[in-house]
């Protein structure tokens, strides 16, 4: 009898090691083939709207106002967005190096911000005055499913 | 004895346990297959579809003036720079390119495809006539006056009426396509209704206005109609018949009148029309002098015989357009020969029925002529 029991344990012992393994492999399996869609869907919406909106140029505007009606007619709803350009002027006369305008930096954010689960894109552009390079900028847009 | 049934009955456990456990094996490897061949289909229509979105928005094709003659193309592509589409391109493929032509172009050999074009505001885009709905719409009178009402009646457009003369429409423009019906035996109220809905609507138009407009409106709601127009891409139609409704605007009509014109130039809503056709208005038309007029203009009519006067028109007017036709009640059929308001729906292809399986939408957003538009490819089986 308990030679039995100790047969017994060993066998449920097996039986649950056996078990842990194939979840595990079966858990991993199905892990890895998890839906991309959906991110590459936002990350294809952000960089396209920087890409059209430095096309036609509403982001060398540097107005908040401009690119965030423009942010909120090309955006659907239920996304929220974070948009930051960060405005840089050259240092010397030859543009060897650069320092940050802070006045004019846009920030837009349109909902609170995530933990995880966005998507940035970047996106740098100059601006221009009188045919000479104005400012330098850099742009980063980060889109989520709110 | 013992002995040999205590391993009988250990053997038959593990067994049992064995069996269990390979058919528990079993049922998730079906599971887990079953959901990774799934993967794999809605994988392969996902980088389709982005794949095929991508081309049509950031190639202009081969040759890349493929759209002067379909029949030597050898690739699709629909952009005059990348995410500025082409609308001569969209045209010709909406026109010029049957559905499984394009399938072999975009290499869609077993899955079928369906392409639209949205504005934001998720209105489909329309390419020439007039190319944003929903559409308002003032009439007077029935049956004369209403060419405009028959147009949007078969447009497929969503549009409101705004019947002025009475408190329910004239049996004979009943049924209609309109999803609202605003109906008043008040000059007044009526225009005040449109304009006070304005911020529903892409296009006006009014038939038969005869309205005072620094009388029936205040200052704000003559403003609101300006606004309307010259800060948005909004289009103001007015038909008729009291030209000095458009000073509103500050267009003010000449002091020369005919009822004889000619068409002198095409545009997206007179089309299938030759120009130097000739037209008969009704007597007494006012004209609008080209040389003086204060916004960018058109002549698409003018006086026949005087290219300095203009009957049927079009204004640039901030961002937006107005246009001006002269009575057409009097014309045969009613009709203005090749006024068009109606022309292409940016729709094409197999629009995926409720059975389709794994649709997969790659949205995009592109510059279409000034506007952000949704262009969306999706790929199903």
């Amino acid at each position: 009898m308990k030679k039995g029991l100790f047969f017994s344990l060993d066998a449920v012992f097996a039986v649950i090691v056996a078990l842990v393994i194939i979840f595990g492999i079966f858990y991993q399996l199905s892990k890895s083939q998890q839906d991309l869609f959906p991110s590459l869907y936002l990350s294809k919406v952000s960089s396209d709207t920087l890409v059209i909106l430095n096309k036609n140029k509403i982001l060398e505007t540097l107005n908040s106002t401009t690119i965030q009606d423009s942010l909120n007619d090309i955006l659907p709803d239920n996304l929220g967005y974070e948009l930051n350009i960060t405005v840089f002027d050259c240092s010397d006369q030859n543009c060897n190096s650069f320092s940050v305008v802070s006045s004019k930096n846009v920030y837009l954010l349109n909902s609170t911000l995530p933990e995880s689960d966005f998507v940035n894109s970047k996106r740098s552009f100059l601006t221009f005055q009188n045919n000479r390079i104005q400012h330098y900028s850099i742009s980063n847009l980060e889109v989520w499913l709110k | 004895m013992y002995k040999g049934q205590l391993l009988s009955t250990e053997l038959l456990f593990a067994v049992s346990i064995l069996i269990v456990l390979f058919a528990l094996g079993a049922y998730m490897w079906n599971l887990t297959s079953a959901r990774i061949s799934e993967n794999l289909i809605k994988e392969d229509l996902a980088i389709n579809a982005i794949g095929v979105s991508d081309y049509l928005l950031k190639s202009s094709g081969t040759p890349t003036d493929w759209e002067s003659n379909v029949s030597k193309i050898s690739s699709l592509g629909l952009s005059k720079e990348i995410y500025v589409l082409d609308v001569t391109k969209v045209k010709a493929m909406l026109v010029n390119l049957s559905y499984n032509q394009v399938k072999d172009l975009l290499n869609l050999k077993d899955q079928e495809f369906y392409f639209r074009m949205l504005y934001t505001d998720s209105y489909f885009v329309r390419i020439g006539g007039i190319p944003r709905e929903p559409v308002a719409y003032y009439a007077r009178q029935y049956p004369f006056d209403t060419e405009i009402f028959e147009l949007l009646n078969k447009s497929g457009f969503i549009w409101d009426i705004y019947w002025r003369s009475g408190s329910s429409l004239p049996s004979g423009m009943i049924p209609n396509t309109a999803r609202n019906v605003y109906a008043v035996n008040d000059e007044k109220q009526a225009v005040k209704w449109v304009i006070k809905n304005l911020s529903n609507y892409n296009t006006v138009f009014f038939e038969d206005v005869h309205n005072d407009w620094d009388e029936d409106l205040n200052a704000t709601e003559q403003q609101a109609l300006r606004s309307f127009v010259n800060t948005t891409d909004h289009t103001y139609f007015q038909v008729q018949h009291d030209e000095d409704f458009l000073s509103l605007f500050g267009i003010n009509p000449s002091g020369v009148s005919s009822d004889k014109g000619t068409i002198v130039n095409l545009d997206d809503v007179l089309n299938n029309v030759s120009i130097g056709t000739n037209v008969t208005f009704q007597t007494g038309t006012k004209s609008f002098d080209i040389a003086t007029s204060p916004y960018p203009i058109k002549a698409l009519m003018i006086i026949k015989d005087d290219p300095t006067k203009c009957l049927f028109c079009k204004w640039a007017y901030g961002k937006g357009y107005i246009y001006y036709i002269p009575d057409i009640n009097t014309i045969t059929n009613n009709v203005v020969p090749g006024l068009d308001i109606v022309e292409i729906k940016v729709e094409f292809g197999l629009k995926p029925t409720s059975e389709a399986s794994n649709v997969i939408n790659s949205r995009r957003i592109v510059l279409f002529g000034n506007n952000f538009v949704n262009m969306d490819v999706m790929i199903w089986k």
